[in-house]
């Protein structure tokens, strides 16, 4: 029988990372110089950032698993992942967190979005008019396609547990002039093998008390 | 908006019915002015116009162009290995008419290929 894989979201810890501070969980940012990694810095756009623990873990009964991550959006935005990061490097980059010794990355997964949305209408919730959940899988370094991971990778990555903060970027789908005005988003962390998944919520302003 | 020079790479390219290409995705490898596509940006080359014209694409990475040849059969095909190219361009940086093209957010809200 395969465990469920934990994930734990949590706040992120690692300010600085595409110049965000402190408990800035969304963001709207207009075009501005280019950062590392940051992949519409020439566009208008928001960033959805949060924090996510994987706690010490047999895996059993798991042979391989990809990791799924949905974000709840609206219709007319379009949402890329960043690399996971577990430190902050030169001035506003990111260093990558690495399993199999590559960079994790991310692509497109219109099945993992689809999952979300019967998890979440599944505890009778709907979703808004206008949004949509979109889906990602874990994938190569050229984002093309899925990468699922081995049970001994995945145990070798992770080893006693593993804090990482996660960054991504939504902007116009047809890329417009007009900034984002942020607003709060769903999430929702899943993989493609244990049945797991949690959903949480990131609201524009931290509540006091959060951290 | 002006004329800047675009130094990139084609990655993919828009087809007309006929087949004949009609566009260029190409992924931008250097900024060659304050003014012009920034670095690892993606552009949309429309060659229709005397002067062929420039925009920003929202899209990132080859999947987006094979995802466009997916949801519009026939209207877009990957550059294997990418064309490395440097041209002049009308630099219109968000866009212009009614233009549309596929988008990673329509994977899954519509079922209709043409109502993009």
């Amino acid at each position: 029988m395969t465990e469920p894989f934990h994930i734990h979201p949590r706040l992120p810890a690692i300010d600085g990372i595409f110049h965000l501070g402190p408990n800035v969980l969304i963001a709207g940012h207009a075009a501005h110089e280019r950062i590392a990694e940051h992949l519409h810095d020439h566009l208008p756009h928001m960033h959805i950032r949060y924090g996510f623990e994987i706690p010490v873990q047999s895996f059993s009964g798991l042979d391989a698993a990809a990791l799924e991550v949905a974000m709840l959006v609206k219709a007319e935005h379009r949402v890329d992942c960043n690399p996971v990061f577990v430190a902050r490097g030169p001035g506003a980059e990111g260093v990558c967190w690495k399993i199999a010794g590559q960079d994790v990355h991310w692509v497109h997964d219109a099945e993992v979005g689809a999952k979300a949305t019967r998890g979440w209408e599944r505890a009778g919730r709907k979703i808004p008019e206008g949004y949509r959940f979109s889906g990602f899988r874990t994938s190569d370094l050229e984002e093309r396609q899925v990468r699922r991971y081995s049970r001994a990778e995945l145990q070798a990555a992770i080893g006693q547990g593993v804090r990482c903060d996660q960054h991504f970027q939504a902007t116009w789908g047809e890329p417009r002039p007009e900034p984002i005005d942020p607003y709060e988003v769903v999430i929702c962390l899943s993989d493609d093998a244990s049945g797991f998944e949690t959903f949480f919520r990131l609201p524009t302003t931290v509540a006091l008390g959060a951290c | 908006m002006g004329r800047e020079t675009i130094d990139g790479a084609t990655v993919g390219l828009r087809l007309a019915a006929g087949g004949a290409p009609e566009g260029k995705v190409i992924h931008v490898r250097a900024r060659r002015s304050p003014s012009g596509p920034e670095q690892n940006a993606f552009v949309f080359l429309d060659l229709a116009a005397d002067l062929p014209r420039a925009r920003y694409l929202a899209w990132v990475n080859l999947f987006d162009v094979e995802h466009a040849a997916r949801r519009q059969a026939g209207r877009w095909r990957l550059c294997e290995p990418a064309q490395a190219e440097t041209l002049e361009a009308e630099w219109r940086p968000f866009g212009w008419g009614d233009a549309a093209f596929p988008s990673v957010a329509d994977a899954h809200v519509a079922e209709d290929a043409d109502a993009i």
